[in-house]
């Protein structure tokens, strides 16, 4: 399982000088798997880097959750544009509103000049299964997690492969994360063992006070979860708009302080860069 | 892998945390998980030093009857009825950990997540006081 990362950005594009080092795409995580299989993970502008030479492999498009820093690419992905391409958008549930409804919202006048209906890609919404289900060569686990709103992270397991995604996540919102059992850590299923675990690191320590229930999580919090949930590699993602790549080193460097004091190898955690490949599986180069 | 609770169950008790009134949360199986201080203030116990317990041990552990003393089963105590998939609502009466008989309230109602119930949550208080 190779993946690779087109966005790292939490809320929205962040172009310029200042974060072209890191990248100012929004969410977006390219995925193929051992069978050929191509999975995107959100659909931020990152979308536009995926897919740049085409193919006609059908594509699972999985959700997170319907905020519009991990939707805002969708319209730009030019398979969508494209007759033939077969394309499934899997995304959580909502009560009864189905998932076409809900994206349509956004990718309808006066929001946009194209409608869905319009599109002549063989385009499929379905609500994404919660627990275990196959895809391609992989076993998928969703779950919701916390966030706000309906928010899915995902667990990918191909080939003794572990990937696991949470993008938007506080699993401090309930309380300090060392007083919180495994059993009530939001998260601890889908990434325990992970051999790569992507995880919101939108804030630093100083900051997350003054966001505390906006869905985010500090460096600390993710310090914490990682080591809890026992990832071989972290990678920070969603970075703040607000951070510059200057900011996002000082945040590395945080993070790799707090994870060596841990007795961990500093190398394996990293920030989430724009164009990075990773071969879920295998070790730290 | 199914040895975290779903998350709505995770935010519930984080609210129930938080809350001074009473709350008293369980499983899809009727499995006490949590209760919070204000919940553990009526019952003469926290839920640290009780831990969790199977539904037929926390129905029978405080003793509940009608506010006329007669016995309640666990299977006519409103978490009961809201495990089932209905809210409930009773007024009982308690035997508290420390020997104390409360008059309580009791209203109970379902939690439902995206994969379907998950448990149950009741609040409950104190009429004397």
């Amino acid at each position: 399982m190779r993946m690779r990362i087109c966005g790292t950005r939490g809320s929205v594009p962040t172009p310029g000088l200042d974060s072209a080092r890191y990248g100012g795409n929004t969410s977006c995580v390219h995925v193929q798997l051992s069978d050929g299989t191509h999975v995107i993970l959100d659909a931020g502008t990152g979308i536009r880097n995926v897919n740049r030479n085409g193919t006609d492999a059908p594509i699972h498009v999985l959700l997170t959750h319907l905020h519009m820093d991990h939707i805002q690419g969708l319209l730009f992905f030019a398979p969508l544009f494209r007759a033939g391409a077969e394309i499934t958008i899997w995304g959580p549930s909502a009560g009864a509103i189905p998932l076409r409804n809900r994206i349509g919202r956004y990718m309808s006048a006066p929001l946009t000049p194209v409608e869905i209906r319009e599109l002549p890609s063989h385009l499929d919404f379905r609500n994404c299964p919660i627990g275990e289900w196959r895809l391609g060569s992989a076993r998928i686990h969703a779950e919701a997690v916390i966030h706000r709103g309906p928010t899915l992270g995902y667990r990918i397991e191909d080939a003794d492969a572990t990937l696991c995604y949470l993008p938007d996540h506080e699993p401090a919102l309930v309380g300090p994360l060392d007083q919180i059992g495994d059993e009530w850590l939001s998260g601890y299923t889908l990434a325990r063992n992970a051999d790569v675990l992507i995880h919101d690191a939108q804030y630093t320590d100083e900051e997350y006070p003054r966001h505390g229930g906006w869905g985010h999580s500090a460096t600390s919090h993710v310090v914490e979860f990682a080591a809890r949930c026992d990832v071989a590699r972290t990678v920070f993602f969603h970075h703040d708009p607000g951070h510059t790549d200057a900011q996002l080193d000082r945040v590395l460097d945080d993070g790799r302080e707090r994870w060596a004091q841990r007795g961990r190898d500093p190398a394996t955690l990293e920030l989430a860069k724009e164009e990075t490949v990773i071969d879920v599986g295998l070790p730290v180069a | 892998m199914s040895d975290q609770h779903p998350v709505e169950l995770i935010l519930a008790r984080g609210l129930a945390t938080n809350l001074t009134t009473a709350v008293f949360l369980v499983d899809a199986d009727g499995t006490l998980l949590f209760f919070n201080e204000p919940a553990g203030a009526l019952l003469g116990v926290q839920f640290e030093e009780a831990g969790p317990m199977a539904a037929d041990e926390w129905g029978a552990r405080f003793a509940p009857t009608t506010p006329e003393g007669d016995p309640l089963s666990v299977s006519d105590l409103p978490l009961a009825l809201a495990i089932g998939g209905r809210a409930a609502h009773s007024s009982m009466r308690i035997h508290s950990a420390t020997g104390e008989v409360r008059d309580i309230e009791v209203t109970a109602f379902p939690l439902a997540g995206r994969s379907g119930q998950t448990g149950a949550l009741a609040i409950f208080w104190d009429r004397s006081s």
